[in-house]
Parts: C-alpha cells; sequence; structure tokens
C-alpha cells in the first residue's frame, strides 16, 4: 500500500469521517483516496479553495461532532498556523498530516519539527508524532486520532515524501482489535454544563453543535462557561490548564521503540524516515563489537525525556542524524546535554542518511577501532 | 404609511374615514390629531427605559411616531445621557422603538383600554 | 417588563460593547425579531462571527456561537454544514471580515450554494481596529490608512456574491429595520446561499472621521436618505444614483444546495457498493 494510503485507512479506521484538503505534492494521493473512500465509509470530502479553509472546515466539523482530518505539505502548513491556534485554544480535537517537503521543491526533508512545534501563535503544547514505514502511518495516524479526542487538541502527524510516497506490505488488524478512543460527552444538563472546565485529566467534556448545550468558542481568553473574560488570571489559569493537560502526560504520551540501549556508549536517536537506516547501521556495528543502540521516537513532542534517559544512561555519546541543518538535536541536547555528549549529524540533501554514513559516525565516536 | 388627518371613530372595532371602513382590527385603531398630537387610542401602553442599557442614541426619541420619549439629562449606568419616557399615554403600541433601539433598553407592554 | 428579544441574549451579557448608536445592536434586535416570529428552535442553529465589530454579536446570543479567525466564517461555515446539515447557520460579518481577508472563502460558498444565512453589516471601514480602509469605503473618503483619502474603488459585494451564484441576495440598511426583519426572515427560510447585506451607520469611526457627522442619529438620518429602491434605481440615471445605496432584494432563486449534491453523490455509491 502507498504510504499515503495507509493514512487515510489509518484514520478511518479511528472514525475519521471528514476531511478537507488542498491539493498539494506530496500529500495529494491523501486528498484523492479520501474523496474515493469518504462516501464509501459514510463521511465527507470536499476540496476547499485553499489550506486556509481546509483548517477552518475541520475545526468546524470537529465542533459538529465528527472526527475530522486535513493534510497537507510544508508550505501548506504554514497557512494552518492560525486554525491550529484556533484549535488549542479552544481545545478542539483534530488530525493534520503534514507531508515535509523542501521549500517549494518535492525533495525530503524533516525541517518542519521545530514549526510543528512552535508554528502557532501562543503558549501551547502540541502533540507530534513521526512514522517511519508505511505500517507506522498506519498505526500513528490511527493513535493520533485516539490522542486528540483523548487531549482535546490537534496532533500533527509528520511524514515525509520519502514514506509517504512509498508502497510496503502493511498489517490492518479487523476492528475488534483497534481500541478507538471517543470525547468525552456532558453528563449534566446545559445549565449547570461548564463547556471549559478540565476534569481530573484537565480535559473538559465536549458538546456538538446542535445538541442544546448553547456554547460559545471563543480563541479571546474565556472562563469556564467560554465567556469571553479579559482578566490576567483568568488567561493565565486557561492557558496553564491547556499546556498542563499535554505537558504533565509527556511520558505517558511517548512512543519509541529501544533497542540494544542498556549497556549502550553510543546511542542514536532519530525519527522519522532518518531511522530507517540508523537501525541497520546499529545493528551492523553491534555485529561488528560496537556497543550502540538505537531509540527510534515514534513521537518527538511533547519530548520524550524519561524515554531518552534510560536508553542513554551508559552512553557517552548521542548521534542525532536529521535530514535538515539540525533542529531536534538542541531538543535532546536540553534533555541530555548534561549527561551524555550530544552529537548533531544533519544531512541537507533532500535524502536520507544511508547506513554506511551512519556506521562512519558511529564507528567515529565509539571507543572501537578495526584491527586488521 | 400616511396618518390620516382627522378620523372618526365609530365604535370598538372599526375606524371610519370619511363613511369609510378600513379597519375592523382594533389593534389598528389609531386615531391622531396631527396639531395637538394627541391620540385617541383604544389601548394603553406602559413604556420603560432600562437605565443599566440605555446609552443615549436617541433614535427610540427620533423614529417614535407619537412623541412619547425626550432626551433627559441623567447619566445613566454606561455614563450616557439617555433618553426618557415623558409621554407614555400617547404610546399607540407600534413598537418602532423596539425595532430601532439598539440596546434592547426599551419596553412596551400594554396596560389596559381607555376610551376617549 | 423587558425588550421581547431579550430572551434570545445569553444571561448576564449586556449591555453589550457596541458604541452609543451602533447599527450592530439594530442588526442583532433585527435578526433576533426574525428568529422569534419564525419560532425557529436556537438549540439547533449556529451563529459564526469572525473578527470586528459585528463579529462580536454572535457572543451574546443564547445559542451555539463560534467567534473564529479573521475572514474564515465561511470556512466554519462549510465543515458544519456537511457534517452537520440539520443545523441551522447564520454567519454574522464585516465589510472586511467577509470581503477582504474572507474574500475567497465568501465566492466559493456562494458558488457552492452552501445552505446558510449571511448578514454581512456594511459601515464602509475596519471599525474595531480604528478605522482603516475598507473595500466598500467610498472614494475619496478619509481614514487612518487613506489620510488622503481614499484612492481605490470600492466594491458592490452583492454583484460580486450574485456572480459567484448566490441563491438570494438583498440589500438593506438599519435605518430600514422593518424590511430588514423580512429580509432575513427570507434568508433563512430560504435553501442556499443567501446573503443580505445591511449598510450599517458607525456614529464613533466612519461617521465622526470620514463623514463628520457624530451624532448618531444623523448617521442613521444620512443613511435614510441615500437609500433608492431597487425599482426607483431602475429608473434612475447615473448621475442620480451616484452616491446611492440601492436597497432592495436583488436575486432570489431555487438551486440544488451544496447538502443536495452530497446526497445525491451517496446515493449514487451506496447504490454501486
Amino acid at each position: 500500500m502507498l504510504g499515503n494510503h495507509a493514512i487515510v485507512e489509518g484514520a478511518i479506521a479511528a472514525g475519521c469521517r471528514f476531511f478537507a484538503g488542498y491539493p498539494i505534492t506530496p500529500a495529494n494521493e491523501i486528498c484523492e483516496h479520501m474523496a474515493q473512500r469518504m462516501p464509501e465509509v459514510g463521511g465527507r470530502f470536499i476540496q476547499m479553495e485553499d489550506e486556509l479553509g481546509s483548517i477552518y472546515a475541520i475545526c468546524g466539523a470537529s465542533l459538529a461532532g465528527k472526527k475530522a482530518m486535513t493534510a497537507t505539505a510544508s508550505a501548506g502548513y504554514n497557512y494552518m498556523q492560525e486554525g491550529i491556534e484556533y484549535a488549542v485554544a479552544d481545545e478542539i480535537p483534530i488530525v493534520i498530516v503534514d507531508v515535509m517537503r523542501q521549500r517549494g521543491e518535492n525533495f525530503p526533508t524533516q525541517s518542519d519539527v521545530m514549526q510543528a512545534r512552535y508554528g502557532a501563535a501562543g503558549d501551547h503544547e502540541m502533540i507530534v508524532l513521526t512514522p517511519s514505514s508505511v505500517q507506522e502511518l498506519f498505526d500513528l495516524t490511527f493513535e493520533a486520532f485516539n490522542l486528540a479526542e483523548r487531549f482535546r487538541n490537534p496532533v500533527i502527524v509528520l511524514s515525509e515524501a520519502t514514506i509517504s510516497l512509498m508502497r510496503e506490505g502493511i498489517r490492518i488488524p479487523p476492528p475488534d482489535q483497534l481500541e478507538v478512543v471517543n470525547r468525552k460527552k456532558p453528563i449534566v444538563p446545559p445549565k449547570e454544563f461548564m463547556a471549559f472546565r478540565g476534569e481530573e485529566d484537565l480535559v473538559p467534556r465536549m458538546s456538538e453543535i446542535g445538541d442544546g448545550y448553547q456554547v460559545l468558542y471563543t480563541h479571546n481568553p474565556h472562563d469556564e462557561r467560554g465567556r469571553i473574560a479579559w482578566t490576567p488570571r483568568m488567561y493565565e489559569e486557561l492557558y496553564n490548564r491547556i499546556e498542563k493537560k499535554i505537558a504533565g502526560k509527556a511520558d505517558e504520551i511517548a512512543m519509541y521503540d529501544a533497542e540494544s540501549t542498556e549497556d549502550a556508549e553510543v546511542v542514536v536517536i532519530a525519527y522519522g524516515s532518518e531511522a530507517r537506516g540508523c537501525i541497520e547501521a546499529v545493528r551492523t556495528a553491534r555485529g561488528m563489537g560496537v556497543k550502540a543502540g538505537m531509540l527510534k521516537l515514534k513521537n518527538i513532542w511533547p519530548v520524550p525525556a524519561k524515554a531518552m534517559q534510560d536508553s542513554t544512561r551508559k552512553a557517552k555519546k548521542v548521534l542525532v542524524p536529521e535530514m535538515n541543518t539540525g533542529r531536534y538535536v538542541h531538543v535532546v541536547k536540553e534533555v541530555l546535554g548534561c549527561s551524555a555528549e550530544v552529537i548533531s549529524v544533519p544531512k541537507n540533501q533532500g535524502r536520507i542518511h544511508s547506513p554506511e554514513e551512519i556506521l562512519s559516525e558511529i564507528r567515529r565516536h565509539s571507543s572501537w577501532s578495526i584491527r586488521i | 404609511m400616511k396618518m390620516a388627518a382627522k378620523t372618526k371613530f365609530v365604535s370598538e372595532n372599526t375606524l371610519d374615514q370619511e363613511g369609510i371602513t378600513i379597519s375592523s382590527d382594533p389593534a389598528v385603531a389609531i386615531a391622531v390629531d396631527r396639531e395637538k398630537r394627541t391620540p385617541r387610542i383604544q389601548k394603553r401602553f406602559k413604556v420603560e427605559i432600562d437605565e443599566r442599557l440605555c446609552k443615549g442614541c436617541c433614535f427610540c426619541i427620533r423614529f417614535c411616531p407619537m412623541g412619547v420619549f425626550v432626551r433627559s439629562d441623567t447619566l445613566g449606568d454606561l455614563g450616557y445621557k439617555m433618553a426618557k419616557v415623558e409621554f407614555p399615554e400617547n404610546c399607540s403600541g407600534c413598537r418602532a422603538c423596539l425595532l430601532y433601539c439598539p440596546d434592547l433598553a426599551v419596553a412596551v407592554e400594554e396596560e389596559g383600554e381607555k376610551k376617549n | 417588563m423587558e425588550h421581547p428579544n431579550l430572551k434570545y441574549v445569553r444571561g448576564g451579557e449586556l449591555p453589550h460593547m457596541f458604541c452609543q448608536g451602533c447599527g450592530c445592536g439594530q442588526i442583532m434586535n433585527a435578526l433576533l425579531f426574525a428568529i422569534d416570529q419564525l419560532r425557529l428552535d436556537t438549540r439547533k442553529m449556529v451563529a459564526i462571527g469572525g473578527v470586528g465589530c459585528s463579529s462580536r454579536i454572535p457572543a451574546y446570543l443564547d445559542m451555539y456561537a463560534i467567534h473564529g479567525i479573521h475572514g474564515r466564517t465561511l470556512a466554519y461555515a462549510t465543515g458544519i454544514k456537511l457534517a452537520k446539515p440539520e443545523v441551522k447557520v447564520v454567519v454574522l460579518t464585516g465589510d472586511g471580515d467577509c470581503g477582504s481577508i474572507g474574500g475567497n472563502h465568501l465566492i466559493h460558498a456562494a458558488r457552492r450554494n452552501l445552505d446558510v444565512t449571511v448578514i454581512m453589516v456594511n459601515n464602509g471601514v475596519y471599525a474595531m481596529t480604528g478605522g482603516q480602509v475598507a473595500p466598500t469605503t467610498a472614494r475619496g473618503l478619509y481614514t487612518t490608512t487613506s489620510p488622503r483619502g481614499n484612492v481605490e474603488r470600492p466594491f458592490d459585494i452583492c454583484k460580486l456574491v450574485e456572480t459567484a451564484g448566490a441563491t438570494y441576495v438583498a440589500r438593506w440598511t438599519t435605518a430600514h429595520p422593518g424590511a430588514l426583519i423580512q429580509a432575513i426572515k427570507q434568508a433563512l427560510s430560504h435553501r442556499g446561499f443567501a446573503f443580505i447585506e445591511v449598510v450599517s451607520q458607525c456614529p464613533t469611526i466612519h461617521g465622526r472621521h470620514s463623514l463628520g457627522i457624530a451624532d448618531p442619529v444623523e448617521n442613521i438620518e444620512y443613511l435614510r436618505k441615500k437609500s433608492i429602491t431597487r425599482d426607483q434605481a431602475a429608473k434612475a440615471s447615473a448621475e442620480e444614483l451616484n452616491g446611492k445605496i440601492v436597497v432592495g432584494k436583488f436575486v432570489e432563486k431555487r438551486l440544488p444546495t451544496l447538502e443536495d449534491c452530497y446526497r445525491e453523490l451517496e446515493a449514487k455509491v451506496a447504490a454501486t457498493c
């Protein structure tokens, strides 16, 4: 199956029944496959007039009770920032797929990792998933909807031109093996309902348009009822809760695969399609006797700090290969900089590192040397 | 809609203008004496302005056909010189003030009947 | 004793933030009269506003309300209508919110014949942000971003949406509240894209700065005097029409809405699956 098609199937399996998008390479196949599939599963597809229309249409559809998604590439993702900010402020569950590509070109890249987290205005947390194979495109898109519904926040799936346009065999579990999470609905009558009062998990229950709860959704600072409240205290309380509901669960949200990290001296931390070459290099290095380990991150935000710390307990060097000029390496340095030397391994040519390149980096930084 | 200059009130249910019955609806039975602006009306209306809401735009003063409202010198809660109800007995119940008020500050309620 | 429309206002929200004599309050009033006379169920309605003075109206209504991003009201409306077609959508927007930043969404929503009612409040200026020039500001007028007079031609947004495919188009002013209420009733009952432009006074900004009229009553009188009905305009010469506001209903027709088209498509898919 094509990577982009796997995204669509993952969304449908999670219950997505509304898609609004705009054509942009390399995300076109997502729109096209959605146009085909949505009527078949009782959902609706619309090609909007631009990316701005797409992001707001899915906000509207989510407020009306549907699980909604859009897909775009880096340039289109730029346009959507205000919409993402609105979804954060009003706690609207939506999923956005960003198939990263170079400016104006369709070369693969991983340069949106910071924009995915910090692009939207205002203080916020973001959940950003980084699949590295077609199977993970299915799995993580499915998981993205569950996370969006659970936390009432936008969730970004950062695909890349590499995996999105690649074909690989995947396994789609039957529906009874898939656990779908839905948003919490109100349990009190409209007069008592507080639309923005967080429960124990700091996430409020969510009503839907047309059910009589008469909620006001505004991106201005608002109180628990949703009314505009221009007070500093209200502003702080609202945004602290919105951030904390995700930041406080960073370790729970963390998704990763750790391999051979228990005694590793050199650990490679990678995400996305970069991880594909790295895992092969690490296995080869292990075969040669190098104590190398691999931490593949399936979500890069919120930062899986505990996972990083646990997998680098014995590490002296941490390599962070990326398909950009070095971005996420700064985050890794912040987490691990005191306990290990964090080294950036950037490649900004529109292609991933080959296993040989990673292997030579591991060799360079390890205490192992070939005896001929 | 033009007001008749002089109309003759025939009975409770009809308004006879120069011998022609033009309405049998009592709510339409309005006669105006243009010179004195004193209406001979069937129903009485209570008119109130909410001082918490009035911003003194004076649309009610301008658009009331019966001259019920005037400008007051009292400052309302919002700091504007408000309109006030000066001649409620003139009110014909047309409710133009309700249509024109931007602040939903006016209220008109039917009180009862009187005969002239 | 209270104004009959107060029952439709969110509790504790009044007095609203609109200025003394602002048309927004009158338009909110007219909308509520129309909803009341049509006996609509406000639990099955949603009001969408963008950013600007007129876009604040939804926040005061006791129904689902979206105070959304500047210019994107019709994008929200598209998503909501497709996701839940039984909900009645009313969009309250301004000349800048709808005609400038939201122009693209406006023409496409009209083209799709999306079943919404759009009430665009045209006060000829970006009032909320202090009085910048708008796409409907008349030529030659002073605004803060046209301090030597506006050099651009203004839009006729009613003609724009008519060309884009709207199936109900009307223009009234705040000086015609009775006709406005009737138009809103027709628009709410209309199946398809219904667009009403309401030319409104803005005594605080447009009145004072551009027209030189500060008094609210004089502002609304100005609108009344400048209005000319559609039928009168058809017989008038170009000179007589210069500077006049043509009011009336321009378009009313029945065409398949976006929802009708989707239902047809879904029926086809269901038949083949």
